[in-house]
């Protein structure tokens, strides 16, 4: 069986262990065996990007991403800004991904009710089984912290001196302690009110925001480095005393700086006595409430919910409107209620959805935002054509439209075939309109009416030209990889119809992009064009939309 | 009998590879209305094969099929809306909740979505799970799991159910009432194929037992002509002897001695 370097190096503890009556060898087992799940496992921030037959540790890979996070944290501390804000900034940083972290891929590891069934029946002691799983979590969040924090560690004993180093070192310590309280605290509530299900809701939300950050965060950590060379003033106000990085921050004002400021006191005080309370309430309080409300995960609500009941009226009235025939407004409703249900679905169209989204927005202020006020930024954006960036927007999205071939529980599509279906086309079409309603067309909006509002009414053609080209260019990409039907694939397969995907949409996005820019000055022309447009969508979707079942895998 | 069958199966073959050896073997069965048929065969005989054949799961099969006496290779979709499937294993869209996945089947079959949501409730309710008619079907338990199945496959009021395992994870009460439920629909002239693994059920609900083989029917009637022809005395002791397996004590005591080599 495979090894670890952190099992080895666990080992030279191993008397520690048997002093406090855990039997350390069959500790080391399970930290093992988990070790090992872990390698199999797909971390939130991997997913766009992976290999699943190699069995090598993800987190490892992942940790890319953390470092990158890291050294954008370093570019902080390097900079001209005083200690007390930077150090705020960069312990910002780091709590925000190992909290996201923790509650992302982590949860699994907190909240592993399989461990029960497994371990308790074996002759093990509870004692152990704690102690493994205390470890297993510290394991991690040791190398995550390690993978964002090294850079920073670094770059500053190198700047500021060991006194740096030992106060970073004892900060993290704390901070870690005060990131396990504030997670945990987090799911007890939780399933405190709520059930199981919902936690799940709530992880699966902030699976999705971590995503989105890391996802746009990249996007801005060029502009990091100018942002980094203005020297912003700080004077401490009231509220930053509720900043729990701010707490972390002061003891470096404190004792590399020798400001003594009363302000640096107290946060330090604060920065000391909450994880050593949170420690005391989590080990007394939490933990033991935790076991026991644990079982309750896979507990239901059950009954009615007034939201859904109105959101389920909505999707009926959208489903009336836009599908005539009653086979495609079936699965109209089918998909969506799919496409809102499935978390694991939900992981991956979110963060690229939000993506292009923003994605004109962020091109827009990068090239317009150098040493100007914000009124003269929003003048120069209305007089340009910058909301061409848009087709940025449909390029992303119209790829997206592949993600419909696949669920989590593929294995269900058993059902196309058992039921008295004539032909599948009623359910790409209802499929398709589900999903255009439900991610592509809200995503687009958001760059369409920003742009709406800085430059006005006379830029309403152009846009109805954009949405009628996602429109189609969707369609062509939809159709294209119309073979299997929809939640019918593993999320692995998806990737070789990728590229493919791409190619296309690139294509089209660029031909759509010099016809645009070529008809624009001429009068009425974008008017045409739409026209042309609408009638190419609509014979698409009579003629070209006539899937066989023998075409259908 | 002069009642017209409601399934024919004539020299019916399929193999998945080109190369390797049918699973089917040529296989042909006539089956009546308000018939119970148990179908036992051991694993890999290719009992599900010709029940998703039937299913048009799958289609690439040499042969005829006919279902309400129209070739199904021809007209592949009607017949679908009188048919009833419980899967044995029960891979499902759980992201969705009883209702939605009840109704969305309902609907797809031409209920009214009222209908549908009426009839899925009252189910749910005989079946002492209506309380989780509104969550995902992924917090179920199995039993509640399967029982969501056979609702699923009788929300329509087929005319033939296929049914797999169907009693696995069921609690004795649910066991007895479904039970019932399938001798009051065979009553009815609704036809049933049973396939399971656990014989003494098979013996005792079917009306007719298949046993199936190597791609082949080795046995075709009741429970007792299938007694008279082997001359044994269970279900099972006939099912060892017609698949040709009589060493189980041997690989029993094998298992022990493995277990403790000195005993």
């Amino acid at each position: 069986m495979k090894d670890f370097i952190s099992l080895k190096i666990l080992d030279k503890f191993s008397f520690a262990f048997e002093k406090f009556g855990v039997d350390y060898k069959i500790m080391r087992k399970i930290l093992q065996i988990k070790l090992i799940m872990d390698c199999r496992r797909v971390p939130t921030i991997m997913t766009s990007h992976k290999k699943d037959d190699e069995d090598k540790n993800f987190l490892v890979s992942s940790l890319i991403s953390y470092v990158l996070v890291g050294l954008v944290a370093m570019v902080i501390v390097i900079s001209s800004l005083s200690l007390f804000v930077k150090m705020s900034f960069c312990l910002g940083m780091i709590l925000f991904m190992i909290t996201t972290t923790m509650i992302a891929d982590f949860s699994s590891v907190l909240l592993d009710v399989k461990d029960k069934n497994i371990l308790q029946c074996r002759p093990i002691d509870s004692k152990t089984i704690n102690t493994a799983k205390a470890i297993h979590i510290f394991i991690y969040i040791f190398i995550i912290t390690m993978a964002t924090a090294g850079p920073s560690i670094i770059a500053g004993t190198i700047k500021h001196g060991i006194i740096f180093f030992i106060i970073f070192f004892f900060v993290l310590l704390l901070s870690s302690v005060f990131i396990i309280f504030v997670t945990s605290l987090m799911y007890s509530l939780i399933l405190n009110f709520f059930d199981g299900e919902k936690l799940k809701d709530i992880i699966n939300y902030v699976q999705i925001m971590l995503t989105i950050v890391l996802i746009i965060g990249y996007q801005f950590v060029g502009r990091m480095f100018n942002v980094s060379q203005y020297d912003v003033v700080f004077t401490p106000k009231w509220w930053i005393y509720f900043l729990p990085p701010s707490w972390f921050a002061a003891p470096f004002q404190l004792f590399v700086e020798k400001d003594f400021g009363n302000h640096y006191i107290y946060l330090s005080l604060l920065g000391i006595i909450i994880p050593i309370i949170s420690f005391i309430v989590y080990t007394k309080v939490i933990v033991p409430y935790f076991e026991k409300n644990l079982s309750k995960l896979n507990n239901n609500s059950t009954g009615k919910n007034r939201f859904t009941e109105i959101r389920e009226r909505l999707q009926w009235m959208i489903g009336k409107i836009l599908c005539f025939n009653k086979m495609e407004n079936i699965f109209f409703r089918f998909t969506q209620k799919m496409i809102l249900n499935e978390r694991k679905l939900k992981l991956r169209i979110y963060p690229n959805a939000s993506l292009a989204a923003v994605m004109p927005l962020i091109i827009i202020f990068r090239t317009f935002g150098h040493n100007r006020t914000f009124s003269e930024v929003i003048g120069e954006i209305a007089r340009s054509k910058s909301y061409f960036s848009i087709y940025m927007s449909i390029l992303l999205l119209s790829n997206l439209i592949i993600m419909i071939k696949t669920s989590e529980k593929y294995g269900g599509a058993w059902i196309y075939r058992v039921l008295p279906i004539e032909e599948p086309s009623p359910i790409y079409r209802g499929a398709f309109k589900a999903f255009l309603v439900q991610y592509i067309i809200p995503a687009y909006l958001v760059p369409s009416i920003v742009f709406l509002v800085i430059c006005g009414p006379k830029i309403f053609i152009d846009m109805a030209v954009m949405l009628l080209n996602l429109i189609l260019v969707s369609s062509i990409i939809f159709k294209i990889s119309s073979r299997e039907l929809p939640f019918s694939m593993d999320f692995n397969h998806i990737k070789s119809s990728n590229i493919m995907a791409l190619i296309i949409s690139l294509v089209y996005c660029g031909l759509s992009i010099a016809l645009h820019m070529f008809l624009k000055p001429v009068a009425n022309a974008l008017l045409v064009y739409s026209g042309v447009l609408i009638i190419a969508i609509i014979l698409f979707w009579t003629m070209g939309m006539k899937i066989k079942w023998k075409d259908v895998i | 009998m002069n009642r017209e069958p409601v399934i024919e199966i004539s020299d019916l073959r399929m193999g998945y590879e080109r190369d390797k050896e049918d699973i089917l073997k040529g296989i042909d069965i006539e089956v009546y209305p308000g018939q119970i048929i148990g179908y036992i065969g051991p694993n890999g005989a290719g009992k599900s094969t010709t029940v998703k054949i039937l299913l048009g799961i799958l289609n690439n099969y040499r042969g005829e099929i006919k279902i309400f006496g129209k070739d199904i290779s021809k007209d592949n979709t009607e017949y679908k809306r009188k048919i009833g499937y419980v899967p044995e294993t029960a891979e499902i869209y759980d992201t969705l909740t009883a209702r939605e996945y009840l109704t969305f089947l309902g609907e797809v079959y031409g209920m009214e979505h009222k209908e549908v949501d009426t009839k899925a409730r009252k189910l749910m309710t005989l079946f002492d799970i209506e309380r989780n008619y509104y969550s995902r079907i992924s917090s179920y338990s199995k039993g509640m799991k399967q029982k969501l199945l056979i609702i699923a496959s009788l929300i329509h009021n087929p005319d033939i159910l296929f049914l797999d395992e169907p009693l696995s994870g069921l609690d004795a009460n649910s066991v007895m009432i479904f039970k019932e439920v399938l001798s009051k629909l065979a009553a009815q002239g609704k036809t049933i194929f049973y396939s399971s693994h656990i014989m003494e059920v098979v013996e005792k609900i079917s009306h007719r037992i298949l046993l199936l083989n190597n791609g082949q029917v080795v046995a075709d009637g009741t429970f007792n002509e299938l007694r008279e022809m082997s001359e044994e005395g269970s279900l099972e002791e006939i099912f060892n002897q017609l698949t040709g397996f009589n060493n189980h004590r041997d690989i029993a005591d094998e298992f022990i001695s493995t277990l403790s080599p000195d005993y």
